[in-house]
């Protein structure tokens, strides 16, 4: 088991190392599409600055918390974008050079995630990370211990999501043979989780955590952070998100057998 | 397909099922459509069969996909690449070093065997994107192959490629087989590539029409000659025409399929001699003739005469 | 002299191809009124929690407008499609089969870009519009349904040669979408669809009033609300076309650089 485990870890490390090479080959571009992917974080943080700056804000939220929230939000979107993207993955199986993927002996989804996503969404990761520590050290007054439960939460969350977005673009692979919605499904995962929840009434609250299930790697953790939530609540949380992650892992699986190759 | 105890492999296809001796080469033949494509990648677990049963050494294709990638090997046309296009092939055979977990000092064997059998010094290191198709192919050929796999799947590995390099892997091929005792399956529309191999297995429509080594296809043809004539000029085709079936026919050029006893007879002779004829080429039906007469057969009647399942 | 029916046939054929992927169309249709509802979620807490109802002259209800109109604008202006087909063409030297063709290259990207614009505009902008007029978030003066059809026209102009710009350079990098994205962010961001540019300190709001960002979203966008007096709707108008012109210019000049390197490339 321990030795299947670091096999893949060495296939992850393996692919990433040669996606990264190809990346880096056009060193300009590579550096123009960083950028673009900071600009999500530089939106939201102008956004929530400029409605701070009119107003009292979001209730129950202060500037900072917010900044934490967005940072969280757009994290997990180039967590997600870094190991999918949904439109290349498609085309790979439209066109059958997805076969190649297959005649590895890894597991299905692991290949996708391995190989298929956004080198260039390291540039919102990073700039996230950047604003969450900066919001955090403004915020003051953070239990660690939170914190770092906060994380898991996050990590959970973000497997879940990633999962969702494997199981979406397999099945519109399967129903429509494309599939260029689903990058702008991400962009309005994106952009809902930026603020909390609840401003989207309980049917947003419900949607965003098991349909589109982007606020368990972002408005939980956030809540957690800021201690708006116990700890009882966060282990729910949890198990909600691995639950989602296996669920939406099986059906995408399932959905693979659909798989027609394809391009001769 | 099974490679099972007895080191035979069984296929299932629309019904019909044959066998292969472990280390033979087989070429799968049949028209665009014809059901080859789909089959290869059923055996390799990318395509799950719709029914009956389907076991490639030992495994079922599709369940045990992750088994069985580990003991096979795949090329695919140039359509289906898994060389990194801004990297050097030398990039992808340290990539499929690391996805096999191929010891570095296997893998320099290897690799040192592979540069010098497909003569690619000088070729490994540059970008892929700078070279020529026949050159991505033979470094596709040795991707599948660094991992030593015990089959080899290769789906019309050939097309458009260039004739040394066509050469040159159909030669690799016949090595590996010799000396790793490599099993190969090959789908393919070039003659060329048929020259080599052991047993030809002809689909169409989903089902098998042929099966057998060369020589079985050559029997089938026994009863032909191709005669070949040039004339001095036209007009002669309808004298000469009768005494066969025409296969092709210009002006001054006819060419035609006959029985072996009448090439034999005086009147034949005396015609070779008749002052029109230019020059004659009288030869045994090429590779490419005979499957060309059989899929014509097969249009006619639905499967060839004389094609029998193992 | 290529006949008009050369014309119509190409249209016609680029309208049915198009309609292969009416899924997507849909879905697309639908996100970007999504993204402004969103911003209507967000606003609406936002006055909500705030103990009046005017926040820097915008009522929730002008800011509901404003968002429901920008959806209507995004519809057509928010990526222009004929970088997608541009950039296909690019690679791999594709276009020689558009180039061994009796019509002008910039006349066949225009007959496969706009009818999925038309598609955009008649199923999205159009009911979006007549939506929001019908449920009274709206009062419409004819003079400034006149000046956003002006600003709409130049916006579609601005976005599709700032796309053709984009897409003649994939004749030298190997994928635009990245300086697409780039450009289409910041044209979001600077032109008043992510934050209205009212809400900006006044300074920053004027001088974005001057760049080509805010005629992307926040001029057509006010006019239509009756936020811009016609003065300054006309004088927006003339800088409008300055920059329409400017882009156009600059779009010549590169295009026919690029024209003369596609032999060296693909093929």
């Amino acid at each position: 088991m321990l030795d299947r485990i670091r096999q893949y870890i060495v296939m992850f490390i393996t692919s990433q190392r040669y996606m990264w090479l190809s990346f880096l080959i056009y060193r300009s571009q590579a550096i123009v599409w960083a950028v673009v992917w900071m600009f999500s974080t530089l939106a939201s943080f102008i956004s929530i600055s400029v409605i701070y700056e009119v107003s009292s804000g979001i209730p129950g939220w202060s500037y900072y918390q917010m900044l934490a929230l967005a940072a969280l939000s757009n994290m997990v979107i180039g967590i997600v974008s870094y190991l999918i993207r949904p439109w290349d993955l498609i085309m790979l199986m439209r066109n059958g050079v997805f076969d190649q993927f297959l005649t590895k002996p890894y597991n299905t989804v692991a290949l996708i995630l391995s190989r298929s996503g956004a080198k260039a969404s390291v540039g919102s990761i990073i700039s996230a990370l950047a604003m969450l520590i900066y919001a955090l050290a403004n915020q003051g007054n953070m239990s660690i211990q939170a914190v770092l439960v906060a994380v898991v939460l996050f990590a959970l969350g973000a497997g879940a999501l990633t999962m969702f977005v494997v199981f979406i673009s397999v099945l519109s692979y399967v129903l429509f043979r494309s599939g260029n919605y689903i990058q702008w499904l991400i962009n309005i995962a994106g952009t809902t989780s930026n603020y909390p929840l609840p401003i989207y009434s309980v049917a947003g609250i419900v949607l965003l955590t098991l349909g589109l299930p982007v606020g368990l790697a972002t408005f939980y953790p956030a809540e957690l952070m800021f201690l708006k939530i116990d700890y009882q609540l966060s282990i729910g949380i949890a198990c909600i998100s691995v639950i989602l992650a296996f669920l939406f892992y099986k059906a995408s699986m399932y959905l693979l057998r659909f798989y027609a190759s394809g391009g001769g | 397909m099974l490679f099972g105890r007895k080191k035979k492999i069984k296929t299932a296809l629309g019904g019909v099922s044959f066998s292969v001796k472990k280390g033979e080469i087989l070429a799968m033949l049949g028209r665009n459509g014809s059901g080859k494509s789909t089959l290869i990648k059923m055996m390799a677990g990318i395509l799950r069969a719709d029914g009956g049963s389907l076991t490639v050494l030992g495994l079922d294709p599709y369940k045990d996909r992750i088994r069985l990638a580990q003991q096979i090997g795949v090329v695919f046309g140039s359509t289906h690449p898994q060389l990194f296009w801004d990297l050097p092939p030398m990039d992808t055979f340290n990539y499929i070093k690391g996805m096999y977990g191929i010891p570095q000092s296997t893998f320099d064997r290897r690799l040192k065997y592979f540069i010098k059998m497909l003569s690619l010094e000088g070729v490994y290191t540059r970008q892929t994107r700078q070279l020529s198709l026949g050159e991505r192919m033979k470094c596709e050929f040795v991707c599948s192959n660094l991992h030593a796999p015990t089959l080899v799947l290769m789906d019309e590995p050939t097309v458009g490629v260039d004739l040394p390099s066509r050469m040159a892997i159909a030669e690799a091929v016949v090595k590996l087989r010799n000396e790793m005792k490599t099993t190969f399956v090959i789908t393919t529309h070039v003659v060329d590539d048929v020259a080599n191999v052991d047993r030809i297995v002809m689909l169409d429509h989903g089902k098998l029409v042929f099966d057998g080594p060369q020589e079985k296809m050559r029997a089938l043809f026994k009863k032909s000659v191709i005669v070949e004539l040039y004339f001095n000029g036209k007009g002669h085709l309808g004298k000469y025409s009768k005494h066969g079936n025409v296969v092709m026919s210009r002006e001054d050029y006819l060419k035609l399929e006959m029985e072996p006893d009448r090439v034999k007879q005086r009147w034949f002779i005396d015609m070779l001699n008749d002052e029109a004829v230019v020059d004659y080429r009288i030869n045994e039906p090429s590779l490419g003739f005979m499957l060309n007469q059989m899929y014509k057969h097969i249009d006619k009647k639905g499967s060839h005469r004389g094609a029998e399942n193992d | 002299m290529i006949e008009a029916g050369a014309y119509a046939a190409a249209f016609k054929v680029n309208f049915k191809n198009m309609l292969a992927y009416k899924m997507d169309i849909v879905l697309d249709l639908s996100f970007t009124v999504l993204s402004s509802l969103i911003f209507i979620f967000v606003w609406a807490a936002v006055y909500y929690s705030s103990n009046t109802n005017v926040i820097s002259g915008f009522s929730l209800n002008g800011i509901i407008a404003y968002y429901i109109v920008l959806a209507a604008i995004s519809e057509v202006t928010g990526w222009p499609k004929i970088i997608n087909n541009m950039e296909e063409d690019m690679k791999e030297g594709g276009i020689a089969r558009f180039l061994i063709r009796p019509m002008n290259y910039t006349t066949q990207l225009l007959l496969e870009s706009v009818p999925v614009d038309m598609v955009f505009f008649a199923f999205g902008s159009l009911p979006i519009l007549i939506g929001v007029v019908a449920l009274g978030h709206l009062n419409i003066q004819a003079s400034a349904v006149l000046f956003f059809a002006v600003f709409m026209v130049i916006a579609y102009l601005m976005i599709n040669i700032i796309g053709f710009i984009i897409g003649s350079m994939a004749i030298y990098l190997t994928s635009v979408w990245g300086v697409a994205n780039a450009i289409t962010w910041l044209f979001g961001l600077a032109g008043g669809s992510i934050v209205p540019l009212m809400f900006l300190p006044q300074s920053v709001a004027n001088a974005l009033m001057l760049t080509p960002f805010a005629f992307m979203y926040y001029i057509p966008d006010a006019t239509l609300l009756g936020l811009i007096p016609a003065g300054a709707a006309v004088q927006s108008a003339f800088i409008g076309a300055f920059w329409v012109l400017v882009f156009a210019l600059l779009a010549s000049i590169i295009w026919n650089k690029a024209k003369r390197d596609i032999n060296a490339v693909g093929g």
